[in-house]
């Protein structure tokens, strides 16, 4: 009896030693050999690595008002199983969001076990949602970019794709200073997903993105809107712009262009009309070019505005005759006259005192033919032939706007030139960036001198009276002196000639004539009224001009 | 002699009571100590976490008013756009003015 308890004993330690032995060898294989991975494992359910999303920079007007902005939207996600009724949150849901109950039925029944019903809500819908309290529905918050005067400023400001890159515009050019750095965040969390107070944490803070100040005048920028809305439709043009520019440095006031586009909804815009025809579309200028014609020729000395020439109607330069719009003779006429009437005889009798080696260079220093560098995406050079390639007839035409292109924007610069005394700004649209460092601002670059002041003095009273007494008689304003030409410039076609009956009309000019304070260009593509079309750009003009003038703080210089 | 003997074993019987006395009395007072020690330290952390969510419940709280402030700003943007007063003045009818009259200074000090 004791030998066999004695046996039973020592079985029983055996086992006891083996059980405790294995134990023991286990729990030293987790604790010892396998620590590492038990660990990283305990980390990887605690630990979150964020990254932290800098904030987009703000977009501002000259005056501060907001033109976009980021704002964090709330979007409404649902986890299913623990909605109790799919019928009757679908039913609620569908009425809110705008939307067939059935939809989100389907999505709440697909099995998924989390899935968004709708992003970036409006707040107010997202207000009204909430407060049905129905279980199983939540909110997170996502950034989405506003532009609170919905298309105002659409082709200057440019808009932020959905993956936060800006493009086009001013959310393009400065996409780099307006999105900023992200930053990280890593903490340990609670199951309530609270950072754990005692926890790993680790932080690097993002960088916002700079916010950007604008030369752009709201109110002058939605006054050209409206008027080339108006005309675009009047006239049933393929497309128009205007350009208005502070002549004195060359800040841009307002920049528009007809198609336009709504910026927070550009999946359903049409391609073509996100297209800025104030920068990135060129067009023969025509008759506008004459008076950068006549600046140079007399900056030259090669005529004076009471030089004198006999109209027959047209002008023959390289074997080839050039006639005056409708063939019309206007006899004696002087240099000026030549800006009153338009006559392209006339500007190829200047051009020809000038030579086409100095007009290729004046054509060059108002700074035709190459970027004006604007600080905004996707600018158009226009082109200017070499002189080498030039036929002696091309003197001639390019005299009056033929044979080479331009942008709106370009010759808004030239024409400032005219307007400040005779120096070339570089366009700007960029007043001001303010990022941790503080207040940047633009400096307005002088580009060069390309006529002398006297030069420029001469060219304000010879446009002045274009407008008081010659073709752009319908840009004058009430209270306002105006210094302007008209321009009405064919189609090149594909097969090097020019398209029958469709025209490209435009006024360029400035006010007040003697202290101009803006400088416009008002373009528009294939006007239904053809030779016409000039009326309703001019038009435009004095829809907006006043206004314009008023926000510019302009003195009245004239009376009615 | 024999009466001293009591006395030397009353001699001896004294230090070793009072050892195990004031030994008690320092463990006692040790453990009391590390405990009180430990509640203070858990009372610590207990209060630093309840501050720490604290933070951030009140980060929370910034964030939010941070994003309706922002909402608001936009509204405010928007309802001061020209554009849209424009709108609202043509639905209730009101034209652009067509002839502005403006009054010049001189001619009104030389009637003063």
């Amino acid at each position: 009896m004791q030998a066999v308890s004695a046996t039973r004993l020592r079985v029983l330690f055996i086992i006891f030693a083996l059980l405790s032995t294995t134990l023991a060898g286990k729990m030293a294989y987790w604790q010892a050999i396998k620590r590492p991975e038990l660990l990283s494992m305990a980390i990887d359910q605690v630990r979150s690595d964020l990254v932290v999303a800098a904030q987009r920079g703000v977009i501002r007007d000259r005056n501060g008002a907001i033109l976009a902005t980021t704002v964090g939207l709330r979007s409404l996600y649902a986890i299913p199983a623990q909605i109790p009724d799919h019928a009757a949150a679908a039913a609620l849901l569908g009425v809110l969001l705008g939307r067939d109950p059935s939809s989100i039925r389907q999505r709440l029944d697909s099995g998924a076990e989390w899935l968004y019903l709708h992003r970036r809500l409006p707040e107010e819908t997202a207000v009204a949602i909430e407060a049905l309290h129905i279980p199983g529905l939540g909110f997170q918050t996502e950034p989405k970019r506003l532009y609170p005067s919905d298309t105002v400023g659409a082709h200057v400001l440019g808009f932020v794709n959905d993956e936060g890159n800006g493009q086009y515009g001013v959310e393009g050019a400065y996409d780099e200073i307006l999105r900023g750095s992200p930053g990280r965040l890593v903490v340990e969390r609670d199951p309530a997903n609270r950072a754990l107070p005692v926890g790993l944490r680790e932080a690097q803070p993002p960088r916002n993105g700079a916010d950007l100040t604008l030369t752009v005048d709201l109110g002058i920028q939605t006054a050209c809107e409206r008027e080339l809305r108006m005309a675009v439709e009047k006239e049933k043009a393929t497309g128009g712009s205007i350009v208005v520019l502070d002549p004195r440095d060359g800040a841009v006031l307002a920049l528009c262009s007809a198609p336009s586009f709504d910026p927070s909804a550009v999946a359903i815009a049409d391609l073509e009309s996100l297209r800025d025809r104030a920068v990135s579309w060129t067009y023969e200028p025509g008759s506008t070019m004459k008076a950068l014609t006549l600046a140079a020729a007399i900056d030259q000395k090669a005529v004076t505005p009471a030089t004198t020439y006999n109209d027959v109607g047209y002008a023959i330069i390289g074997g080839r005759r050039l006639n005056n719009a409708l063939g019309r003779a206007y006899g004696p006429t002087t240099v000026t006259q030549v800006l009153e009437r338009s006559a392209n005889a006339g500007a190829v009798f200047v051009a020809g005192r000038l030579g086409a080696e100095q007009l290729y260079r004046y054509i060059n220093a108002f700074g035709l033919g190459q970027a004006t560098g604007v600080d905004l995406a996707a600018e158009a050079t226009g082109q200017v032939r070499p002189l080498a390639e030039w036929y002696p007839v091309d003197l001639g035409t390019a005299a009056f706007g033929q044979g080479l292109s331009v942008t709106p924007l370009q010759l808004a610069t030239a024409y400032a030139a005219i307007a400040n005394g005779g120096i070339l700004y570089r366009p700007y649209v960029v007043a001001s960036r303010r990022d941790a460092d503080g207040e940047h601002r633009t400096a307005p670059v002088a580009v060069r001198r390309v006529i002398s002041v006297e030069t420029a003095a001469v060219m304000r009273a010879m446009l002045t009276s274009t407008v008081d007494n010659g073709i752009a008689k319908n840009a004058s304003l009430p209270w306002f002196s105006v210094a302007g030409k008209t321009g009405t410039a064919q189609i090149p076609d594909a097969a090097g000639s020019y398209e029958s009956d469709e025209y490209v009309s435009s006024f360029a000019g400035f006010a007040p004539a003697d202290d101009p304070k803006i400088v416009t260009v008002i373009v528009l593509e294939r006007p239904q009224s053809r030779l016409l079309g000039t009326l309703t750009a001019m038009a435009a003009f004095r829809g907006f001009a006043q206004d314009a003038l008023r926000y510019a703080r302009a003195q009245p210089d004239r009376r009615p | 002699m024999i009466a001293a003997r009591p006395r030397t074993r009353q001699r001896a019987s004294r230090p070793r009571t009072s050892w195990e006395i004031r030994s008690f009395a320092v463990a006692t007072a040790v453990i009391a100590g590390v405990f009180t020690l430990a509640l203070l330290y858990l009372s610590q952390i207990t209060s630093l976490s309840a501050g720490d969510y604290e933070v951030q419940r009140l980060q929370a709280e910034r964030d939010e008013l941070r994003r309706q402030n922002s909402l608001l700003e936009v509204q405010l943007a928007r309802l001061d756009s020209p554009a849209r007063i424009e709108t609202l003045a043509a639905r209730l009818g009101l034209v652009r003015v067509s002839n502005v009259q403006l009054l010049f200074p001189e001619p009104l000090q030389a009637k003063r």
